[in-house]
This record gives C-alpha cells, structure tokens and sequence, in this order.
C-alpha cells in the first residue's frame, strides 16, 4: 500500500515519489528520476510537512501552476547544508600534495560542481590565496540551483556559521585567521571581494547537462551522494571527459570510484585522501 | 508457543551515551557466522572521524567498518554510520550517506537511519534502541515498527542513561524491553 502507515504521519512511497518526478520534469524539465531514493523521498517529505501539505496531488498542483513556489521547491529539495573547510585533513591533502603538483601549471582551472551556497568555493579560494596562487587560477562554480548560486556569488555566509568554519579553518591549519579574509555586516560576514574575481558562477544541472569544458581539477564533493548509482556513472564521466590526463577529480570523504564505471580511468597514486589523479581516457 | 524466529534481513541499532560498553558487549558476544547484517547509528563527535571504529573492532566478533556512500550491505559486518553524515539504506541493498540538516542535534541521526532501514526493509528489520542522551532514535523506531519490523528497547533501569529508551518506550510500545544480557541472547537466537 502506497502512501499510508497505520500512524497518521506522511510517508510517501516510492510510486508517489515516481509520480512527482515525472511532473516536475513534464512542467519544468528538471529531472530527479534517477536521485538516491533514501534522501529524495526524505526531502519530499519534510517539504510537505514544513508546508502543510497532505497530499501528493496537491503538491503536485501547486508546483505546476505556480513557478515561483516551484523554485522555491527546488530550493528546500536539494541540500544546501555546508561548511567551510570541511573534513580538514582533506583540505590539507589538497594544499600540502595537490597544490605543488597544480602549481607546475603556467594556468589553472577549476570546476566546482554543485557548488551551493559556495563554502567550499571560499575554501579554495583562501588556500589558493596563502599558497599565492591565485592569479593563475580560473574557477567555474556551478549549481542546479539559481537562488543559491545567488548567495555564493554574494559572498555571504551567515555569522552564526562562521564559529563552525573557524573551528574548520584552525585543524586546518592555515596561515593566518578566517576573519582575515571577511568583514562583518549585520549579522552576516562577507568574504573579501578581491577573493571572488577568478569565480564565474553558472546553473548547470549535473542530471540533464553534459561537461562544460577542460578542467585541471574537478571538485565535487558531498553532491552526488544525493543521486543513484546510475546517475553517478554518468556524472562522473561528464568529469572524465572534462579532465585530460594528468588532471585530478577531487570526490567526498565517504564517497568512492570503486564499483563505478570511470574506476580504470583513475588512480589515487600517494593520495591518503579522496584525489584522483586521471591516467587515461 | 514455540514460534520461528522471523528471517530478519538487517539489525539497526540505535545509541549514545552510554551505549559504548553495551555494543562492545554486543560485538564480542555475537556466534560467528552472524548471518545479519548490523547498521549501527551511535553519536559521536562530530568533527573527530577515525578512532570508532577500531574502539569497537577490538572485541568485535565480526567486521566493523563505515560504508562508503553506495556500498552494498553484506553478512558479516556491523556498518558504523560515519561522523558527520547521515546514513541511509536504499532499496538496492545498499547504503546512502547525506549531509543534510541535524535531526535532534545529531548527525548522524537515529531517526533517520531507522526510519530508511524500516522503510527498505519492512517487516524484516529488528531495531534496537540502547542507552542514549536525548530523544533521537524515539520517532525512528516507532516508524521500524509501523512499517512491520520488530522493534527492541534496552531496559531503562539497566541503561546508564535512560532518556533515549524511556523515550523509544513513550513514542511506542515496542516488542521487547530487555537487559543487555537479554538482548545478546536474543540477537544469538535470531542468527539460525
């Protein structure tokens, strides 16, 4: 039985979750049909339940008639939870073994795919700005999402965040004080401008669109756990075809190319942490 | 009566404060082939990544490891949900890690494993909740329970800390209430 427990909460089942898929790309050609179904399904739900929404067909009513509640959907759909350097040892990794090897190149470009509310942006932005690298690089950010890119851009991050992120910043390790590189408005923080010109941020939808050029580095981390094996496979090859050999992906701690199709063209070499570096097409 | 013991699929198990020296028991207790799988979601320390899992592969009987996001679910080892992420279980027989929003403070988070592990597996899941701190895990396993699993709850008295039981006890009526000994004798018996 579909969309009913003996308790009188919401639980959608996976027929209902197929259901407003299909609408939501019929009407605005977005498409979740091949995202982890664990975390789909929990989303939906709690959208529902945080908009007073009881039933499937009424949700699915509402995003067809009215696309500013839609984009709105596509907001609180995705996760948009981030932290600034996140996992430090990673981050580490990439400043004391990728950076030198990154460095040897007269340019550098960088993809972050997914990038939300651009934490992780920041995150290289000021590693690349201590390793005093930041004139040869160029970086493309992207994300499904128009709202969030908007607050990458801006160069915002809520004050609250930011005792989270200096907690990050200090096991990091880095060469000075996260508030360095912010200034504070209201209750919010705003990243350095100067910081932000080597960014373009741009939508792009990982499910629907292809690569959007050649990348010496890919990073991607924490996005496509939201997604099946399936679309993972053809995510990932988007990356390999961006990357020439010798290039690197960078992917989630807890994520893994072991038993994915890209796994052979790819090796970590001496990475303790999640880089790969391309070795053939 | 006697009854069949119920082919149970996949063992979730719930915990924090407290909960460490009963899993450790747990662990170094279980007969070996343990056929079932165990999904472990205990609390942690949110930013501090190594050093769980080999604390409780010392006295462990069986493997203990945190999945990789879409790593596939097998006999023989006990899945610690990693620091910092959700864990989940999909259809597929394997596992979904997320970042998403703290549930009661947590991540990862009780309710939320358990409510996928009840979702995916149905009549076929055991959960247990252990000793605990706060009320994550409560929601969890009434959903184990509606969704048809058999659901275990460490005897409040016995637990160092009672709020998460007491909790499991209050949100639904669970089908055993047990001491640790109890509950190692129950997970032995299941594993025919």
């Amino acid at each position: 039985m579909e969309g009913s427990l003996s308790t009188n909460e919401l639980t959608i089942g996976v027929s209902e979750v197929r259901r407003i898929s299909r609408a939501v790309q019929e009407s605005y050609g977005f498409d979740f049909s091949n995202y982890a179904l664990s975390s789909f399904r929990r989303r939906l739900e709690r959208f529902m339940r945080l908009q007073k929404i009881t039933s499937v067909s009424v949700l699915i009513e509402r995003m067809i008639k009215d696309p500013v509640f839609f984009n709105f959907f596509l907001k609180e759909i995705t996760v948009n939870v981030t932290e600034m350097f996140r996992d430090s040892s990673f981050w580490r990794e990439m400043r004391d073994k990728l950076l030198p090897e990154l460095n040897k190149r007269y340019r550098i470009k960088i993809w972050h795919a997914g990038c939300s509310s651009g934490e992780e942006v920041y995150t290289m932005l000021i590693m690349l700005s201590e390793a005093g690298m930041l004139d040869k690089v160029r970086i493309t950010a992207t994300d499904i999402n128009s709202d969030v890119l908007k607050v990458a851009q801006s160069g915002l991050i809520d004050a609250k965040k930011m005792e989270l992120n200096q907690k990050n910043y200090s096991s990091f390790l880095g060469n000075s004080s996260l508030t360095h590189y912010f200034k504070r408005e209201d209750n919010t923080m705003r990243i350095d401008p100067r910081l932000l010109r080597p960014v373009t941020f741009q939508e792009h939808d990982l499910a629907r669109e292809g690569s959007i050029g050649g990348f010496d580095l890919v990073l991607c981390r924490n996005v496509m756990i939201y997604f099946n094996k399936d679309l993972q496979n053809r995510v990932l090859s988007t990356f390999s075809s961006s990357l020439a050999r010798g290039s690197y992906l960078a992917i989630g701690t807890m994520e893994s190319l072991d038993g994915t199709l890209v796994k052979a063209q790819f090796a970590k070499g001496n990475f303790r942490e999640n880089i790969y570096r391309k070795t053939s097409q | 009566m006697i009854s069949r013991p119920t082919p149970y699929k996949a063992i979730v198990i719930g915990g924090s404060a407290g909960s460490f020296p009963v899993i450790t028991k747990v662990l170094s207790s279980l007969k070996t082939p343990y056929r079932i799988p165990l999904i472990l979601c205990l609390h942690r320390l949110k930013h501090v990544r190594s050093g769980f899992v080999e604390a409780l592969s010392i006295k462990s009987n069986i493997k203990v490891v945190e999945p990789f996001d879409k790593q596939t679910i097998k006999p023989g080892f006990a899945y610690l949900a990693p620091a910092n992420y959700h864990l989940s279980i999909e259809l597929g027989n394997h596992f979904s890690l997320s970042t998403e929003e703290m549930v009661s403070y947590s991540r990862p988070s009780i309710d939320i494993t358990f409510e996928s592990c009840g979702f995916a597996y149905k009549q076929k899941l055991l959960g247990v909740i252990l000793s605990g701190a706060n009320k994550d895990g409560a929601h969890g396993i009434r959903k184990v329970k509606a969704y048809g699993g058999t659901t275990l709850v460490q005897d409040p008295m016995e637990s160092k800390v009672a709020t998460m039981p007491t909790a499991a006890i209050e949100s639904h009526k669970p089908n055993h209430i047990y001491s640790s000994q109890k509950i190692i004798d129950f997970l032995n018996l299941i594993n025919r």
